[in-house]
This record gives structure tokens, sequence and C-alpha cells, in this order.
């Protein structure tokens, strides 16, 4: 039976080895760091994704239905982006609807918490 | 890039051969799948009391096939080297040398002995080449990349700003080429084109002589 | 039978409520977030067609009759851009974040809320780039692949253009969030007894289709950054190197995403032709290990875009390109294995399966044409490559999308599509792929270039530009059939029941659709097809009784 992380080294190690052949034609310093660049970025995602999941499996899971606090901070981050050609005062407003969104979120989260220890 | 001395390379000849092959093998390819799928179409049609096989592998056949689909891989690949190795060999010694510098949205050469021609999408210009000789072209932006492309020639070579790109042609046979601006650059992208007249070596001096006068 | 997770603590296990809007809008269930991805993909999808109409009409002839050169540079920008970026990427993952969670027996997708930020990026990116049309210089026009310097801000001025950056980048990374969420579901949260070896074809398409989301996605993101600070804080690719570097860090995500875009549309393919020929698809664990050599090779090919610049190392690229004949060449003998020696029922779903097949193929075989540099150096930027590419994302991954459409609408909505339309709607639609692409193979070697809005009269491109025109019409006809079906099988509602395909995977083993945590009870997983495992396992028994 393979492990994810099998898949993942698996997958890196094409990786790795397409840019070792990369190498023998002597290209520029950047093009190689970007399939290398892709395999160490591959290895971030994998440190990720392995933290084992925090709950046991049979574990009720009291996601939510809805989050509303999720859109806001979606579009606030939206808005940020967009205050980059807008201007600072859009930026602004975007951190504005960001940092509320988030303060909901947080509280979307706790009683997720709370609810599951019941 | 190798350097050829003397040997005169038609590429049009070159690439118009090797695409033919890879045609040829693509169209092989595609009849052995479609007649494939057809055969199963119509074979295992779904009739009653007829069983599915349960076969779900087979390992020496699948590796085998492996093997096969290695070999063409490399046979494209031989015949691909070969021809772009003459395609983009720039001899070491070139019969004449033409400066062309691409802009927004026309071209301009020069010839050597000071002869300028240049051109641009409100009048397409008509610019002079002698055949059976090897020229080497330095191409360059202006401005944006723009594209050097010359379909009956079967080449194509991008032009970018500050920096020079060197490739050469061989003109078979005396007419008029169309060119165009193959990268899109703008605009007036689509009205960016010229032609080449290929000429005789003896036209094409006196094509340039009465070019030397105009400014 | 093994007991289900329990559902929510804070729902029983009771009657679904019906979706109202805050569903819609902020609605976590993966599947809320799938339909509502597919359903703004749709509606791009409509948009980005029309404007191929207005382009395709204004090239069925010599002359400039509909719209000026400036208008169709934006247009055709945003044609390719919306189809790229905003329907079929989109598409593509939200079929993954719908049946990934179900195939691997998961009640939900991995960190959802992610899911439903991402969505909500993407839509706001792809409003934003549409929305350079209202500006005064027009939206973005440098097409979906924009060249440095013409994107800079001295040759392409405008706030649009501006929009066009930040838009792209947000629906990137709004997709980018998706595929992070459908590859951690595939790794971290399949059911106990789903090995990874047990995972069905499709979900390991998604699975290699999301490690090129992951690695691929974020540089994207990077160059456009970048692009926009070029454009407005300070110079970044104005050294004479720098046009090469942009285009590396563009196609270091272009060519990925092409993969991207056909990846899940095979594995859907792979499911519905097993299921459609009765079988167990043949060559499972050469088919996984080709998907993942696949997507690592797709990784390495990207300068293949930058042949005729005569500034990267061919040779390499070259090679990395034809390689791609052997995973694509296995894929297809599994496919067609598949179908030799089964018991093949030609509904829709299989029609535009076989469709897919046989049209992608067009597409990969004229890709490893122009993996050669040579020939690359005459039909790069003309319409050859435009052909290519249409093949392999319309008549390929669209097709294989609809094929998706048909065999899952069942399960997403509990109701069938109609036979009756959805045939006429495949004819219809091959006639006019067809009509509209077939001609741009020879278009583009006599010469005609990409990206122009007009052509001279003495080119003779007239006749095959208004026969592909033509086409792109009955195109238009064909879909419009799909939306009907669509429109109308809602309304008479045939209900489909849980499995009304006799499908192999766990997707359908629940009801049509799933309940809110995807599975009221679990089969036993004993291979990538545990329900064509245990429908043969009661036929055996029923056998050795009746013996």
């Amino acid at each position: 039976m393979i492990r994810p992380i099998v898949v993942l080294a698996g997958w890196g190690a094409m990786l790795t080895v397409l840019a070792l052949v990369l190498l023998l034609f002597s290209p520029p310093q950047y093009e190689w760091a970007l399939l290398a660049g892709a395999a160490l970025g591959l290895a971030a995602f994998g440190v990720l994704l392995l933290v084992p999941a925090s709950r046991p499996d049979d574990a009720p899971r009291p996601m939510p239905e809805t989050s509303l606090p999720t859109v806001i901070v979606a579009w606030g981050l939206a808005i940020v982006v967009l205050g980059i050609a807008a201007g600072p005062w859009l930026l602004a407003l975007g951190a504005e609807v960001v940092a509320l969104g988030l303060f909901g979120l947080i509280r979307e989260v706790r009683a997720q918490r709370k609810e599951r220890q019941r | 890039m190798t350097a050829v001395v003397g040997a005169l390379v038609d590429t049009r000849v070159e690439v118009q051969d090797l695409f033919d092959a890879y045609l040829w093998i693509a169209v092989a390819v595609a009849a052995i799948v479609f007649g494939a799928v057809a055969f199963a179409a119509v074979r295992y049609r779904r009739r009653p009391g007829r069983e599915p096989s349960k076969l779900s592998d087979h390992k020496r056949i699948e590796l085998a096939y492996v093997g096969l689909l290695v070999l063409i891989t490399a046979g494209l690949l031989v015949a691909t080297f070969r021809t772009e190795d003459k395609v983009d060999a720039v001899s070491s010694d070139p019969a004449l040398r033409i400066d062309v510098t691409d802009f927004q949205w026309g071209w301009t050469w020069r010839y050597p002995g000071g002869v300028s021609v240049t051109g641009n999408s409100d009048a397409p210009p008509t610019f002079a080449v002698p055949t059976g000789e090897t020229i080497r072209f330095t191409v360059r932006s202006r401005d944006v990349i723009h594209a050097f492309w010359v379909p009956e020639q079967r080449f194509k070579r991008d032009a970018f700003p500050n920096r020079t790109t060197q490739f050469d042609l061989d003109f078979d046979r005396p007419g008029m080429n169309g060119g165009v601006c193959a990268e899109f650059c703008g605009l007036r992208h689509s009205r960016m084109s010229f032609n080449v007249l290929a000429l005789s070596p003896a036209d094409f001096q006196g094509w340039l002589a009465e070019h030397r006068g105009t400014p | 039978m093994r007991p289900a997770p329990p559902d929510t603590a804070a729902g029983a296990v009771a009657a679904e409520p019906p979706a109202g809007l805050l569903t819609w809008v902020a609605g976590a269930d993966h599947k809320v977030t799938s339909l509502r991805t597919a359903g703004a993909a749709l509606i791009f999808f409509v948009l980005s067609g029309a404007i191929a109409l207005v382009m395709r009409s204004e090239l069925a002839q010599p002359g400039l009759q509909v719209v000026s050169d400036g208008t169709y540079n934006e247009l055709f920008t945003l044609h390719g851009s919306g189809m790229i970026y905003l329907v079929i990427t989109p598409l593509a993952l939200a079929l993954g974040a719908y049946f990934v969670p179900l195939q691997v027996g998961a009640p939900e997708i991995a960190w959802a809320r992610l899911a439903l930020s991402g969505f909500w990026i993407y839509v706001l990116g792809g409003a934003t780039m549409f929305a350079g049309f209202l500006t005064d210089q027009g939206s973005g026009r440098n097409g979906w692949a924009p060249t440095y310097p013409l994107s800079g801000d001295h040759w392409t001025p405008g706030i649009g253009m501006d929009m066009w950056v930040l838009g792209t980048s947000m629906a990137v990374i709004g997709m980018f969030l998706l595929g992070v969420c459908v590859l951690a579901t595939a790794l971290r949260e399949r059911t106990p007894g789903m090995t990874l070896l047990r995972m069905p074809p499709f979900t390991w398409s998604m699975v290699a289709t999301c490690l090129m989301v992951v690695t691929s996605f974020p540089v994207l993101i990077g160059a456009m950054g970048l692009l926009e600070w070029d454009r407005h804080v300070s110079p970044v690719f104005d050294a004479a190197g720098g046009p090469a570097l942009f285009q590396h860090l563009f196609w270091f995500y272009g060519h990925p995403v092409v993969y991207v875009m056909f990846f899940p549309f095979v594995g859907a393919v792979a499911e519905i032709v097993a299921t459609f020929s009765r079988r167990r698809f043949f060559g499972y664990s050469l088919f996984v290990v080709s998907m993942l050599l696949f997507a690592a090779l797709s990784m390495s090919v990207w300068a293949h875009h930058m042949f005729t610049t005569g500034q990267v190392e061919n040779r390499y690229y070259s090679l990395t390109s034809h390689a791609l004949i052997v995973p694509a060449g296995i894929e297809y003998f599994d496919l067609i294995a598949t179908m030799v020696g089964g018991a093949i029922l030609f509904r829709t779903p299989m029609l535009f399966a076989i469709g897919f097949i046989l049209q992608f193929l067009i597409g990969g075989l004229t890709g490893i044409v122009v993996a050669s540099p040579p020939i690359d150096y005459h039909v790069h930027d003309s319409f050859f490559v435009v052909g290519h590419f249409h093949y392999t994302l319309f008549a390929g991954s669209m097709f294989g999308f609809f094929a998706a459409a048909y065999y899952w609408f069942p399960k997403e909505t509990g109701v069938r599509l109609r036979e009756g339309l959805g045939k006429a709607h495949f004819w219809l639609l091959v006639v006019g792929t067809n009509v509209t692409f077939f001609p741009m193979f020879f278009l583009g070697f006599d010469g005609m270039q990409r990206r122009i809005a007009d052509y001279p009269s003495s080119s003779g491109f007239g006749d095959l530009n208004l026969l592909s025109t033509i086409g792109a019409f009955l195109i238009a006809v064909a879909v419009a059939i799909f939306l009907v079906n669509l429109w109308v099988s809602l309304r008479n509602r045939d209900p489909g029941g849980d499995d009304p395909w006799e499908g192999q995977t766990l997707e359908w083993a629940t009801s049509s659709p799933p309940p809110r945590f995807n599975f009221r009870g679990l089969p036993a997983i004993t291979s990538f097809a545990p329900l064509l495992d245990r429908r043969e396992g009661a036929a055996r028994r029923k056998g050795e009784v009746a013996a």
C-alpha cells in the first residue's frame, strides 16, 4: 500500500530528473531554477499536506452549512487586489473588509470547535 | 549552430519534407486509432447475452507497446534534429548580409553599400534578394517583439528589442514571396506585411543600383 | 456495509433543506461550490463564445466589416482569456471538487472554506477582466498570453489592461485554492479502505491535474504581479533579456494549464468508457503511472512556445515535448482496450466520450507536429496552431466536459438529461467543430498568421474562412441545444435514481443528489471499481446458488 508521501516524492523525483536533464543543455540560471523551484515548492506543499488530520475518523463534522465570513474575506481580498490599480483608498477599503470577514470567521471557527466538544 | 561553408540549404524543401514525414505518420496513427475505435464500436455493441471480458491487464503487451512508442519518439527526434541542424546553421561566409529592423508597423532592410529600403502598413515595402546565394539576416526590433515570416520559405524568426538574432536563408528560384509579421505587436499587426522579390544575381545587382540613389 | 461517519450534530439526517440564496452565495458544501463554479464558468463560456462569433463574422471575408482593428484585438484577447482562465480551467477543477470527495468516500472536501473563497476570487477576477471593456482605452488587448514589452505601460496604456492583468491573477488565485483543496482531499480524506491504488482513474487524473496546479499556478501569479509592478512602479523586464524572461515565467504556467484543462476530462472519459462498456478500466496501474509522468513532462516543455525566439534550448524542449507521445499513447491504448471486449451502450455520455477520443487525437498529433522546431518555425503564430489548440481544447476538452455533464448530471440533480436532445447536441457539435477548425490547418500552413483582424483579398484565404465561420454558427446552435436540454430536463424531471448507468465508483452508492455529507453508508472498498466488484460478486453467488 503506498502512502501520499510516495506520490509527492515520486512526482518531485520526476521533476528533479527533468531539471537535471535540462542542466545538460546549459540553460541560463533562471530557466533551470523554474523547474527546480517547482520541485521545491512541491516539497513545501507536501509538508503542509502531511500534517496529520486533527480529528479521528469517526468524529462528527460540525462544518457549517454556510460561511458568510469566508465570502466577505474573499471579497475583501479581491478589493485589495483591485486597489493595486485603483489606488490606496480602495486598498484600505479592501483591508477593512478583510478584517471584518476575519473577525466573523474567527467567531465561526470558535463556535464550530465548541460544537465539536459537546 | 554548426558552421556550414558553401552549402545551400533550401529551408522550404527541408521543412516541407520533414512536415510531410510527420504528416504521413500522423495520418497512419489516426487511421489506426479511428479504425480500432470503429472496430470496437461495431464488434462490441451491447447485445443480450453478451458478457464483457473480465481481462483488465496484460503487462507484456503493455510494455511492448511502450517500447514501440519510445522507438517512434526516438525516430521523430532524430529526423527533427537533423533538419534543425541544417535550418539553424549559420554559414561562416554568407554571400550577402542584410540588416532588418522591425517596428510598429513596418520594416527597414539595410543592404551593403548604404542601401536602405523601408515601408510600413500604409505602403508595404518590397525587398529584393538574389537567388542561389546564402543570405545572412540580422534581425532586431525597435520597439516590441515582432516576427519575420516568409511562408514560401517555411521560415520564421522573432525580432526582439535590444538584441539581434541571426539566421541564413537561401532563395531557390526567382519570384515574389509574401512576408508578414507573425508576432502580435499591437493595433496594426494585421497590416504589417512586406514582399520579398527573389531575382537572379545579375538582376539583383541592378535592383541594388537603382536603390542606391534613393535616400 | 461499514457505518457512515455520523452526520453533523447540528442537523439530523432528515430531508435536505431547499437551497436558498444564502446557500448559493456562502454554502460551504463542496457540491454547492462546484455547481456554483460550473455555473459561473458556463456564463463566461456563453460570453466568450459570443465574442468568438463576432470574431468569426469579421474573419469570414477580407475587409473590415464588423469591428475595428482595435476592437478586434480586445475581442480576441477576452475570447482566449475567457475560455482559458474563466471557463475550461474552472470547469475542470469544478468536476474534481464535486466528484473527488465522493469517489474517495469522503464526507466533505478538505478545507471547504478555502474552496469557497477560491470561487469568489475567481468570479470577481473574471468580472474585472470583462469590465475592462467599459474603460476609455479598452480592455486587455495583448492576447491571453501577453508578451513584453507590448504589455508594458508604454505600449499598452490604460486601466483596462491593468484590470486584465489583475483579473487574470485573481482568477488563477481562485483556481489555485480550489486545486489545493481537491489534492488535499485525495491525499488525506479518503475513507478507510480507500488506498491510493483503489482511487478511480478520474480521481487519479485530478491528482495529476492538481499537482500541476499547485506547482505552476503560483508562477503565473508572480509573473502578473511583476508585470503590474513594471507597469506602474519601476521597470522589471526592461533589460535586454527581460522579454524572454517574462515569456519563461508566463509559459511555465501557460503550458501546464493546458494539461490542467485536459486531464480531468480524460479521467472522466475513462470512467465513462468503462461504465458504458460494462468493464473494469483496462491497464489501471500503467494508466496511473502515465498520468503522473504526463504531468511531470508537461512541467518541462514550456519553452516549446518560444522555439522561434532563437533564445532557448530547442533540443531539450523538443525532446521533452516529443516524449509526451509515450504517456499519451498509453492512455489511448487503455481507453480503446477497455472498449474492445466490452458490451458497449451508445448513450449520449459515451458518444461524447468517443468524440473526445477521436477529436483530441487530431489535436494531439498536430501537437507533435509543432513539437518539431523546424516545422514550428513555419507554423508558429499561424492558424495552424490555432487549429491545433482548438482541437485539443474544444474538440477534445469541451467534448470531454459534455461527456461528463451528461454522465454526472443525474447524480448532481437527481434528474436525467434528455437523450434525444443530447444526441442532436452531439451530432451537430461534431459537424460544427470540424467544419470550424479543420480548415484552419490549411489556412495556417499557407501563411495566415494568428491574431489578425483582417487579411488581404489577394491571399485567397476568404473561402476557407467563410467555411470556418459557418461552422462556428453551427457550434452556437449545438450549444444552444445543450442549454435548452438543461432547462427542459430540470423542468420535466425524469428521475435517474441513485445509479442510472450501472456505475462502478462510490458516487453511485449514494442518493442523487448526495446528502450534505455525501454518504449514509459505504460499501466495502475492494478495488478502484467497488460497485462493479459488488455486482460481479452478487452475480457469481447467484450462479453458485443456481448450480
